[in-house]
């Protein structure tokens, strides 16, 4: 089940590109926080402890516990919904937080990974893991950290679809069912022996 | 080069800005990132191609994340100006800083590596070797 990481943030005064540009250069990085039946505001956080944090975490749709400085509430559950990065550096500029309540179903995206050596690839195949991550809803308490899919069965041309795996208790995927995860896709080489 | 087009010949448009999109191993498991800004023409991203393939033995998943949908005229040498546009001479993709060039799937990280090093010989832009995050 999903770990809350705890993370300090303050209720940001200035908005504009301006301002979040000098935030930026002074190692802070802008936010919002939206959701939770709540008026939106602009919010900031240390660039390194935010960094430090997505660094541990397994994606980067988790649950923080934030407190707020300047704020009314300030202990809130935020879901970190979106994270902007610098396309070069990939250093953080801007993140969005959707508070959440516990008794609330929320849709996050949950990094996908496979275990097991396919006996298609024995046979030469190419194992094509076509979803690197999946949107599920669930309860806050039942958030995965990531999802492990047994993929030993799969032969050549079979594919694994998301209606054919058992997600943990309380998670459900939005996606449809036939949308596939994985495949054993026959490679260049394994075509070529098979026709001479 | 596009199979076709609205309008064969366009303007040398704008190569500035950063990229928003195409920037991430989106596909694969390793990926060729440009860090320079430049035209690549169809003929570097074939000889890329050829190269990455030549050097997996056709093993793995290869992807081709750009493609060259610009067309460049150039006028014959020793010719007065005038006379309209040249013609076509060759097609490019505009290529920015950040942009995801090449992507392989299914093989060990050196070997993607390797194979990335001989695609980026073939570039005239500086690139880095990147794996998913």
């Amino acid at each position: 089940m999903s770990t809350h990481f705890k993370l300090k943030a303050e209720v940001r005064e200035g908005t504009g590109t301006a301002t979040v540009k000098k935030l930026r250069r002074q190692g802070i990085v802008p936010g919002v926080i939206y959701g939770g039946g709540q008026r939106n505001y602009p919010v900031q956080v240390n660039a390194k402890e935010i960094t430090d944090l997505l660094a541990h975490a397994s994606s980067e749709n988790v649950l923080v516990d934030l407190v707020v400085e300047g704020a009314k509430d300030k202990n809130k559950l935020v879901l970190i919904q979106a994270v902007q990065h610098n396309t070069l550096s990939r250093a953080i500029t801007h993140i969005d937080f959707q508070a959440v309540r516990e008794d609330e179903e929320i849709k996050a995206t949950v990094p996908v990974h496979l275990s097991g050596e396919p006996v298609g690839v024995k046979q030469g195949g190419l194992l094509d893991h076509q979803v690197h991550q999946l949107e599920v809803r669930c309860l806050p308490k039942d958030l995965p950290e990531s999802l492990t899919f047994d993929v030993t069965e799969l032969a050549m041309g079979q594919a694994l679809h998301v209606g054919e795996v058992k997600f943990p208790q309380g998670v459900s995927p939005t996606t449809g069912s036939k949308v596939v995860i994985a495949l054993i896709a026959e490679t260049r080489t394994t075509k070529q022996g098979g026709a001479a | 080069m596009p199979r076709k087009v609205k309008y064969r010949k366009s303007h040398r448009g704008s190569r500035a800005g950063t990229p928003e999109r195409g920037t991430r191993v989106s596909y694969g498991d390793f990926g060729l990132q440009s860090i320079g800004r430049d035209w690549v023409t169809n003929n570097q991203i074939e000889a890329c191609r050829i190269a990455i393939n030549r050097f997996l033995k056709r093993k793995g998943k290869v992807w081709i994340r750009v493609f060259p949908h610009k067309s460049v005229t150039q006028r014959p040498p020793e010719t007065r100006m005038g006379k309209g546009k040249g013609a076509v001479e060759k097609w490019v993709a505009v290529v920015r800083p950040g942009i995801m060039l090449f992507e392989v799937a299914g093989v060990p990280e050196s070997q993607a590596r390797e194979a990335m090093r001989l695609a980026a010989n073939k570039l005239g832009i500086p690139t880095r070797f990147v794996a998913r995050h």
